[in-house]
This record gives C-alpha cells, sequence and structure tokens, in this order.
C-alpha cells in the first residue's frame, strides 16, 4: 500500500487506508455477487438440481445459455403430459409422434451414458399407435434401464384401444413399478415371451380392461411382484391369481367388472381386498398365509357370502373387515369356532340393518381369539337382546383387548349393547365410543363422515350407564366426538 | 446417540484448520466412512476440496443429522425440517460450495437440501428471471436463442 497524496497526520492516513481496504473488499464482494457460480458446476451437479424441476421447467432451462442447453435431456425422472407436449391442438394426438419425442429428447441422448432413466410418467391420447414402434419404444426403456413407468392412455379419447401385450415386461428387466391406465392388457400369443428375470414388485392397473389369460401371464413372469393392486379394471369371468413361486403379498381390487369367481393359488399371500358394486366368489385353493382379508360388495350381503362359503376356505385370517348390505341370519345357530385364530374384526352396515344383541355377541364367539372388534352402528338399529341370556355357552369372552363403537347415537339399546360387551369381556383393556362413524376405504384408510354432537343429558347418559360396569380391572373408557382415522397402507 | 468415550476423527479443511468430530458424525459422509474403512484416518484426514467456512457449516449439518433417520418420530422430523429450511438460508456462494462438498463428501441428504433449494430458486421464474438471479450470461445469439426455442416449443407454452 503505498500514498501518494500529501503528508498526512497518521490518524488521518490510518482512517484513508482503511477506507481503501474497505473498498477493495466490497469490491471484490460486488464481483462476487455478479458472478456466475452455478455455471461452474458440473453437469452432473446441474442435472440433478434440475431434476427436482417438473419436467417442462427443466426443459426451459434448455434456453438459459449454451452450457444449459442439453442438460434437460438427462434428468432420470420424466413426467408428460400429451395435450402440453401439443399444445394447443387437441387429442387424440398422432402416437407416433408422442414416441418420437420421448424417444428422441430423453432416450436416444443417453444411450451409452451412465444417466439412466428412472422412471418415466405418461399420460396420452393417443390414435391408432404402431405396434411395433411401440415396441421398440418399450425396449429402448429397457435399454436405459427404466425402474418406474406410468403409462396412462386417457381412454375418453380414444375408447381404451391401446393394447399392452404382457410379454412387453420382459423387454425392461430393470423395472421395479408399473402403472397402467386406460388400456387392454392381453396375451400376445404369437409372442414367445424370454424367461423373464423381472424385478417388478408393484403392479398398478386403473381402468384397464384385462383380457383373458393376460393376468395370469403378468403372474407367471413377475416372480418378484408383491403388491397387485386393480381400480375399475374388467376381467373375464373367471380370474385366476396362480403362478409358479408367485411372491405376491397383497392383492387390492376395487371396483371391477365382469368377475364372476376369483380362484386363489397364492402361497405367499398376505393380504387380499375386494370392493366391488358386483358380488363375486372366492375359491380359495391354497392361500396359507392369507391373513388380512377386506371385503365389501357394497350393495351385497357380505357378511352372508363370509360366513357360508369364505371362512372354509381361511383358517388362519387374522384379520377381516367387511362392509355388509345386511346381517347372516344363521349366525346363532352357528355352534363352532367358526374362525378359530381371527384376531381382528370390523364390521360396516350399508342402509339399515336390524340387529338383535344375540348375532353380535353370537358373532363375537365364533371367533375366540378375537382381540380387536370395532362395530359401526350408524346405520343399525338395535332390537331388544335380552335373549342374549340364554345363549347355551358361557358368555365370557377372553380375548377381547379392544372394542370400538362409532357413530354411537347415545340411543338406549346402543347404550346397553356397550354395556353387555363391558360386562362380557374379561380381558378388555380399552372401550372406544365414538359419534362419528368410521370405516373402512380399503388400502389402509379409514373414513368417517361429520355428525352432530351428543346433546348434553345424552352424553351424561353414556357416561353414567358405562363407568364402572367393565368386569376386566384394567379397562379404560374412552368416549369421544370423533375417532381416529387411521391410514397405513404404503404403496412401497 | 454416541457415549462420552465415542471416537473422534481430525478433519483438515483446505485452508489448514482442524476439526475434531465424533466418528458418528463424521461418517455422515460416506467418502469419509470409506476413508475410516480403509483405514486411512490415523491421522487428520485432508478435505483439500473444502474450506473451513464450509466445513464448519457441513460438521453442523451433520451434528445435527446425525442418528436421525427415524422417520416415524414427527416432532424430531419437524424440528429437523426448520433446521434444514434455516440451514440454507446463506447466500449463493455458501450454496454452491455445500452443493460441492455434499457431493465430494457424498452426503445424499445434504445435496438433496442444496439441490432442492436451488431448483425451488428457478420455479415460477422466467429464464430471464432465472439468469438475473444467477448471474447467468446468455450466450446466445439472437438465431441460438430462437432455434432452442423452437426446439422445445411446447416448453414455452404458457
Amino acid at each position: 500500500m503505498i500514498y501518494f497524496g500529501p503528508p498526512v497526520a497518521f490518524s488521518a492516513w490510518l482512517a484513508l487506508f482503511g477506507y481503501q481496504i474497505a473498498v477493495a473488499a466490497f469490491s471484490n464482494d460486488a464481483a462476487n455477487k455478479k458472478k456466475d457460480f452455478i455455471s461452474q458446476l458440473s453437469d452432473d451437479i446441474l442435472i440433478s438440481i434440475i431434476a427436482r424441476l417438473q419436467t417442462k421447467d427443466a426443459v426451459r432451462t434448455s434456453i438459459l445459455s449454451h452450457r444449459w442447453r442439453y442438460l434437460h435431456k438427462f434428468v432420470p425422472d420424466i413426467e408428460l403430459h400429451c395435450d402440453r407436449l401439443f399444445w394447443p391442438s387437441p387429442c387424440p394426438h398422432d402416437s407416433n409422434m408422442v414416441i418420437n419425442e420421448v424417444d428422441d429428447r430423453f432416450l436416444k441422448p443417453r444411450s451409452g451414458s451412465k444417466n439412466k432413466i428412472r422412471s418415466l410418467n405418461l399420460t396420452c391420447c393417443l390414435m391408432k399407435l404402431n405396434a411395433n414402434r411401440f415396441e421398440q419404444f418399450i425396449y429402448s426403456l429397457g435399454k436405459s434401464e427404466i425402474e418406474r413407468l406410468a403409462l396412462n392412455f386417457s381412454a375418453k379419447f380414444n375408447d381404451g384401444d391401446f393394447s399392452f401385450s404382457c410379454h412387453l415386461l420382459s423387454h425392461m428387466p430393470t423395472l421395479t413399478y408399473l402403472d397402467l391406465s386406460s388400456c387392454f392388457l392381453y396375451k400376445n400369443a404369437s409372442s414367445v415371451l424370454t424367461q423373464s428375470s423381472s424385478l417388478l414388485q408393484v403392479i398398478k392397473f386403473c381402468g384397464v380392461n384385462v383380457l383373458d389369460s393376460a393376468l395370469e401371464c403378468v403372474l407367471s413372469n413377475c416372480l418378484r411382484l408383491e403388491s397387485l393392486l386393480m381400480y375399475d379394471c374388467s376381467f373375464p369371468e373367471n380370474v385366476f391369481v396362480r403362478g409358479p413361486n408367485l411372491q405376491l403379498k397383497s392383492l387390492c381390487i376395487e371396483g371391477c367388472k365382469g368377475i364372476n369367481e376369483i380362484e386363489f393359488y397364492a402361497t405367499n399371500l398376505l393380504t387380499f381386498e375386494f370392493q366391488s358394486l358386483e358380488m363375486a366368489n372366492f375359491v380359495f385353493e391354497h392361500v396359507p398365509c392369507l391373513q388380512s382379508v377386506f371385503l365389501d360388495f357394497v350393495n351385497g350381503n357380505t357378511m352372508s357370502r363370509v360366513y357360508e362359503n369364505i371362512s372354509r376356505g381361511l383358517p388362519n385370517v387374522k384379520s377381516l373387515i367387511f362392509g355388509t348390505k345386511g346381517l347372516y341370519q344363521g349366525i346363532g345357530n352357528l355352534e363352532f369356532a367358526w374362525f378359530k385364530d381371527l384376531r381382528q374384526l370390523s364390521l360396516h352396515f350399508y342402509d339399515t340393518t336390524t340387529i338383535n344383541l344375540n348375532l353380535v355377541v353370537s358373532l363375537i364367539f365364533t371367533c375366540p381369539v378375537l382381540q380387536e372388534f370395532h362395530l359401526d352402528t350408524e346405520n343399525v338399529k338395535y332390537v331388544n337382546g335380552r335373549e342374549v341370556h340364554r345363549l347355551a355357552f358361557a358368555v365370557i369372552h377372553t380375548g377381547l383387548k379392544k372394542v370400538e363403537i362409532t357413530g354411537h347415537a347415545g340411543t338406549k339399546s346402543e347404550i346397553e349393547f356397550a354395556r353387555y360387551i363391558l360386562g362380557l369381556s374379561s380381558n378388555l383393556e380399552q372401550m372406544q365410543i365414538s359419534r362419528w362413524p368410521k370405516w373402512y376405504e380399503g388400502r389402509g384408510k379409514w373414513v368417517g363422515r361429520n355428525k352432530r354432537p351428543w346433546s348434553k343429558l345424552t352424553l351424561e347418559t353414556i357416561h353414567k350407564q358405562l363407568q364402572g360396569k367393565a368386569i376386566s380391572k384394567k379397562a379404560r373408557l374412552i368416549i369421544q366426538h370423533r375417532p381416529i382415522y387411521e391410514h397405513t397402507w404404503t404403496d412401497v | 446417540m454416541s457415549n462420552s468415550e465415542s471416537k473422534k476423527i481430525v478433519l483438515k479443511s483446505s485452508d489448514g484448520e482442524l476439526f475434531e468430530v465424533e466418528e458418528t458424525v463424521a461418517v455422515e459422509s460416506e467418502t469419509i466412512k470409506h476413508m475410516i474403512e480403509d483405514d486411512c484416518a490415523d491421522n487428520a484426514i485432508p478435505l483439500p476440496n473444502v474450506n473451513s467456512n464450509v466445513l464448519a457449516k457441513v460438521i453442523e449439518y451433520c451434528r445435527r443429522h446425525v442418528g436421525k433417520s427415524d422417520v416415524y418420530d414427527t416432532s424430531s422430523q419437524d424440528d429437523l425440517k426448520n433446521f434444514d429450511n434455516d440451514f440454507v438460508k446463506v447466500d449463493q456462494d455458501m450454496l454452491f460450495d455445500l452443493i460441492l462438498a455434499a457431493n465430494y463428501l457424498n452426503i445424499k441428504s445434504l445435496l438433496d437440501l442444496t439441490c432442492k433449494t436451488v431448483a425451488d430458486m428457478m420455479k415460477e421464474k422466467s429464464p430471464e428471471e432465472i439468469r438475473k438471479h444467477f448471474n447467468i450470461l446468455n450466450d446466445y445469439t439472437k438465431e441460438e436463442e430462437d432455434e432452442v426455442r423452437r426446439e422445445n416449443a411446447w416448453a414455452f407454452e404458457k
């Protein structure tokens, strides 16, 4: 630091010196502020930054500068809607253009590079697609080591005339997750399936028209498949859930059409959920691990179905949840343990159902080791249950630990029912009574609806009638307006 | 949590400063973890790509995150989220240094956090706004820029 000006006092010189340092620091700082730090990052880091943008925003970064022009082509996750891709031209779009766009933009540039494609989510209203071109496209996805694929072929535009042949799965050996919407699933008889080492673990079909033997084809080729979810799908009359060494652990069918019977030969199946307006038969040939079953026919008497022909095929079921229209009247005549291993039972009634205590109590006693019992009484009307005292067997249940009664209006007979349960469960730990109803909606989700709270008088009556009535010393009584609606399902 | 006798590791920043940290904290970095596994950690571990300012910040992050992978403990997860939000409120200089450090030290959650922070700065901005925010110099000619726009026309529709 050299000072060329006229001599000044030391303190003034010092001040000036300090100022000049400050200026130097400031201008350095200002230069920093103007510096383009981001473009100096490596390609990999820039790609992992724009990978966190929506695909469209990622593509837009191409305009920033030369440095950014092609980076977006290597993002691992791609989500495209053809109506955005071809905006403003309306649906349906030329399928080959859609496929070419994805292929040219995102697949071809990474051939041979270490930037693999992780997921593709393509929503498209396609016009007749050339099957060979599509197969080639699937093959390229497989080459790029795709892990997750979601294809939605908006059926409202093309009437679901898009077809997906199950043999295509063998072209994508790294795929672990597949989500297909609005198409036909078929087994192409002429295509030979190479013995696949598919890694597929989760498959979702939504609005898919599953043709004859297509499902068996999928199951017998996806040996690691753990979870199969099918919503609003159409099926052939007879569906077979079977395959050599089938690993399938959870199967969920919601809102299906056309099924008459499902036959199970599924060694590892743990969970089965079925919810539909149409009734169906189930033949449980071999399901030694099946523990948890949810059945809801919405329009039918699920309960009769369960008791008349399902219970025999499910010796080991531990959890049973059903929504039913009507009760199984024959239950009072059952004199032996029907579900000998059942630990959890939940019942929800559609429409007004008349129940008498006798039947509900009999129901509990068909399950000797039952631990958790849930009854939604929103649509239940009780009739006098005095005859319950005349049951032939001992009316003490040693298993029950948790009882939940939801949709409880606080009527005299409802309170009497709760009191009766308190009086017969010798090991009860907790009874919950809630004003709001609660029922199972499938996939781990419990739902309910708003209800006006109990009046002060009703609430007092419930407390007064039930407090201290439990024969189990450790029983806790919880009376609440709104129950807890759990959500436990995980979609891998 | 680590007990009081847990092993200490010494890290040496590019400008020669030494940082003593618990091994449990240091191994949040996969890079350091491998060095320790390969017995390269007898003396101070040199980190020639990370200066002391940045290293101090990275250690602060790792100290906070160590052993906090229990995603079901919602209250501690919320605390951690707040910490993360405050942690990335730094100038761009530091933010990009953190990205480089997270990348070099292979700390996945920190790389995720910092990359996401930068991506969030780009969201809902026009290209001009993004350039201005990051001082990116537009080195396209008018013709080139038009060409890029044409190539990617659908992404520039409203």
